[in-house]
């Protein structure tokens, strides 16, 4: 007496049928519809889902969000940086040393530092909560499905990994809304690997070091480098260990309406407020942790303080990669949030601004050195804060654990095939 | 008046003509932009300047996208022409895509003059007028066309 | 006495707006779902004398154990077993929305339509005849804009009318998926009455769920008694 032998079929896809033939049945009687009239929404959508205009248009789209996010918001991070500048330069007159130094170095330097970065976030989730809220999303998040199928994500990523490029935390609590466990621990695992706004001032720091007028396209290299790395994972991990195919994706696509300018910026507080509340407790424990750590022994140089033996004792397992103590020392600090690589740099070095740093880095190394670090910085450990989000998402340490050992050799691989490149075209 | 075959000859002429606009400068930002993203700082053609004043930015994926705008404009172009209401779907989406670059261009121009106020150090040789880029004049000339496809509802019946 | 009130719907049916219609901003609580991140919005209110306490289920589509928003829902439903469940429709998309109508009526829950967006459906050019579909459901229909408020009021009404029921009468299943499904749903329906299990969730629900192979109970009937039995009619 078995249910599937009596009905012919599975008993879900019966269940189911049963039930839409029950609703025509029912609407048969109780809804008529009037002439179909052509909405605005059929007018729209005929050419953002057209077959050969869809893409592209959903490449300008995103193209002129990431503009905004980016650019608009560029004199406001200098307005922000100035700022904590000021702020940092009246600490210096409190009476107490070690106080003045914590206050203007460790909290309003390192945190400050780290702050700057709000308007580029805020201003990228705005233009996300913008698409979102007129519909749009939806029909991108659609086109994405049928690519993202055959790469083994499920379309439901896509806003999740959207996100990853504003800010980690949020993107992995967004994959609430993936059905099937393995889809969305596939998402959760690759996401870290979208570059977020975090690690731009690590890559703007070092490409404008090294790479002058083709700084931006390096930089650029490495969101490219972070998204085909997320996908050859994603391809990998779904033949090997989390093996199946993503579950089928339907989706209601929403009528098209103007978003309120209330409504976006809602949505948008929502998402970066996750961001704040990294910066108000992982970034402001890193920022004095490491202020600590490269302050005292008080009064020795930065080579010989805490921050700096750390540095000198992790470098030879470093050193294929043709990183010394000074960039290793910085990693490990990133590890809170990676901001702080840059801020790290700059104590190491014992300078003070972008320019110094850049410069200092130049002297001490080569270019393929330079984008093998915005590369590690790139695939490395995640932050504190993302693996913090890991473990409540996936609510398991062995996954967790999995994507902290599986990020580190990923980039301690990349980084070795990145310097063999360099090696072969002539740098030592 | 319904959407029929003289209107839209009329719409089919100003989608034909704002489209290739659109791809012409698209193509211009290409050729300038060109010699900045392969870092040789060699582009194809010269800046175009107007009065001392640069007209078309170098900017490859700018121009990319100016040219995926033409690409909208002139794909209503036949269906327009045939008096097709379908059509119009292509005016409507090429006037919003342009309208969207222009007010992204646009947002950004004003946060490059807080820049300026401030007098912060990237921006104290920004001239204004650079960033009056064909993406913010070329939607006024599209503009018409925006106003049209939005509030004919007529010609959607 | 307090009634508690889950409100339930698609995404995108104003679910939001609705329940700020029914719970001033001042009075909303979020937090999130014990032991999940999924946000979870509460609040108090009070009609016509009557307590209310409104809790904003997740929007999802269906009820399955596959997706974690929709297990929450469900959970919520048949564990804490509300005093009212309104169910908000998209009016112009209803075949779409009335699917998590007939999951909610296999739930046994007490249920009240909000019609919502109804402009929207009359802007469509659709005509729906709302007593004859309560009818056919046999859940009482309100329909409404909830952006104008239209409709709320006795949106309200019903809501402490259906809490103030709930109990009093019996709920026959309106909906039946035909002879042989309906057969086999009985015969599971047998083996399981007498469980501790019958006695907590609705068995004929318990029933279609085992025939879904439903994650969520297949967990829940391990180590049975009559696991076996189930097992040989469900494979």
């Amino acid at each position: 007496m078995k249910a599937k032998e009596i009905l012919g079929e599975d008993p879900e896809i019966v269940l189911a049928d049963k039930r839409y033939d029950l609703i025509s049945t029912i609407l048969a009687t109780s809804l008529v519809r009037g002439a179909k009239k052509w909405t605005l929404t059929d007018m729209l959508d005929k050419v953002f889902i057209h077959k050969t205009l869809g893409i592209p248009v959903f490449i300008a789209l995103f193209w002129a969000m990431f503009r905004f996010a980016y650019d608009a918001s560029a004199p406001f991070m200098e307005i922000i940086g100035l700022f904590f500048e000021k702020l940092a330069e009246a600490s210096a007159g409190i009476p107490n040393e070690i106080l003045a130094s914590l206050i203007g170095d460790g909290i309003f330097g390192g945190l400050g530092f780290i702050l700057t970065f709000i308007p580029p976030i805020f201003f990228l989730f705005l233009g996300i909560s913008i698409l979102e809220d007129s519909g749009y999303l939806a029909r991108a998040a659609f086109i994405m499905d049928k690519i993202m199928f055959k790469l083994g994500l499920h379309g439901r990523s896509f806003i999740p990994m959207l996100l990853g490029f504003g800010c980690n935390v949020p993107a992995m609590m967004a994959t609430r809304s993936i059905e099937g466990e393995k889809d969305r621990l596939i998402t959760l695992l690759v996401n870290p690997f979208i570059s977020c706004g975090a690690r731009l001032p690590v890559y703007v720091l070092i490409a404008g070091a090294f790479f002058g007028s083709m700084a931006p396209t390096a930089v650029w290299s490495m969101y490219l480098l972070g998204i085909v790395v997320a996908i050859l994972l994603a391809l990998l991990l779904r033949k090997t260990i989390l093996r199946g195919e993503p579950a089928p994706f339907i989706m209601e696509l929403p009528l098209y309406k103007a978003p309120t300018f209330h409504g976006s910026v809602i949505h948008m507080w929502e998402r970066g407020v996750q961001f704040l509340k990294k910066a108000g407790t992982y970034l402001l424990a890193g920022a004095i942790i490491l202020w600590f750590l490269s302050t005292f022994p008080w009064g020795a140089e930065v080579e010989l303080s805490y921050t700096g033996q750390i540095g000198h004792a992790l470098a030879p397992i470093f050193s294929p990669l043709g990183f010394d103590w000074r960039i290793v020392a910085s990693l490990v600090f990133a590890l809170l949030a990676k901001e702080i690589a840059v801020e790290a740099l700059g104590i190491i070095y014992a300078v003070e601004g972008v320019s110094a740093i850049e410069g200092a880095l130049v002297a001490s190394y080569n270019p393929v050195i330079g984008y093998t670090l915005m590369a590690f910085t790139l695939l490395y450990i995640p932050c504190v804060a993302t693996i913090g989000t890991m473990k409540k998402e996936s609510g398991s340490w062995k996954w967790t654990i999995f994507q902290l050992v599986l990020t580190l050799v990923l980039a301690y691989v990349v980084g070795l095939i990145i310097t063999g490149i360099g090696a072969i075209l002539g740098y030592a | 008046m319904g959407f029929n075959k003289n209107v839209g000859k009329t719409i089919a002429v100003y989608s034909f003509v704002i489209g290739i606009l659109y791809a012409i400068f698209g193509i211009l930002e290409i050729l300038v932009g060109w010699g900045d993203l392969i870092g040789t700082g060699v582009s194809l053609i010269q800046p175009i300047e107007l009065a001392g004043v640069n007209v078309v930015p170098p900017d490859v994926f700018g121009g990319i996208m100016l040219i995926i705008i033409g690409a909208v404009y002139l794909t209503g172009v036949r269906q327009q022409a045939r008096g097709k209401r379908e059509g119009l779907s292509f005016l409507l989406v090429g006037s919003l895509l342009a309208a969207i670059f222009f007010g992204v261009y646009v947002v950004i121009l004003l946060a490059n003059g807080v820049g300026y106020v401030f007098q912060f150090e990237d921006w104290l040789e920004w001239i204004w007028l650079d960033d009056l880029r064909p993406g913010i004049w070329l939607f006024l000339l599209a503009l018409p066309g925006a106003y049209l496809a939005l509030t004919k509802k007529e010609w959607r019946e | 006495m307090v009634y508690t009130v889950a409100l339930i719907g698609n995404p995108n049916v104003g679910k939001s707006v609705i329940f700020n219609n029914l719970v001033p901003g001042a009075r909303q609580h979020v937090g999130n779902w014990p032991g999940k991140t999924v946000e979870k919005k509460e609040g108090k209110c009070v009609h016509k004398g009557t307590e209310l306490k409104i809790v904003d289920l997740p929007g999802t589509y269906s009820l399955t154990a596959r997706a974690v928003d929709e297990l929450i829902a469900r959970n919520y439903i048949v564990e804490e077993k509300p005093d009212v469940v309104v169910h908000i429709i998209d009016a112009s998309n209803i075949e779409r929305n009335l699917y998590l109508t007939f999951l909610l009526l296999e739930l046994e829950a007490n249920i009240v339509i909000a019609l919502n967006m109804f402009d929207v459906a009359k802007e469509k050019g659709y005509k729906i005849d709302v007593k004859k579909l309560s009818k056919q459901l046999g859940v009482p229909i309100v329909p409404t804009v909830a952006t104008t408020k239209e409709g709320m009021k006795k949106l309200n009404d019903e809501i402490v009318y259906a809490a103030q029921k709930k109990g009093l009468v019996k709920v026959k299943p309106v909906i039946t998926y035909g002879e042989k499904i309906e057969d086999l749903i009985q015969s599971i329906v047998d083996i399981i009455k007498d469980g501790m299990l019958a006695q907590k969730y609705p068995p004929r629900w318990l029933a279609i769920k085992l025939l879904e192979k439903d994650e969520d109970i297949l967990e829940k009937i391990k180590g049975n008694r009559y696991q076996r039995e189930l097992m040989e009619v469900l494979s």
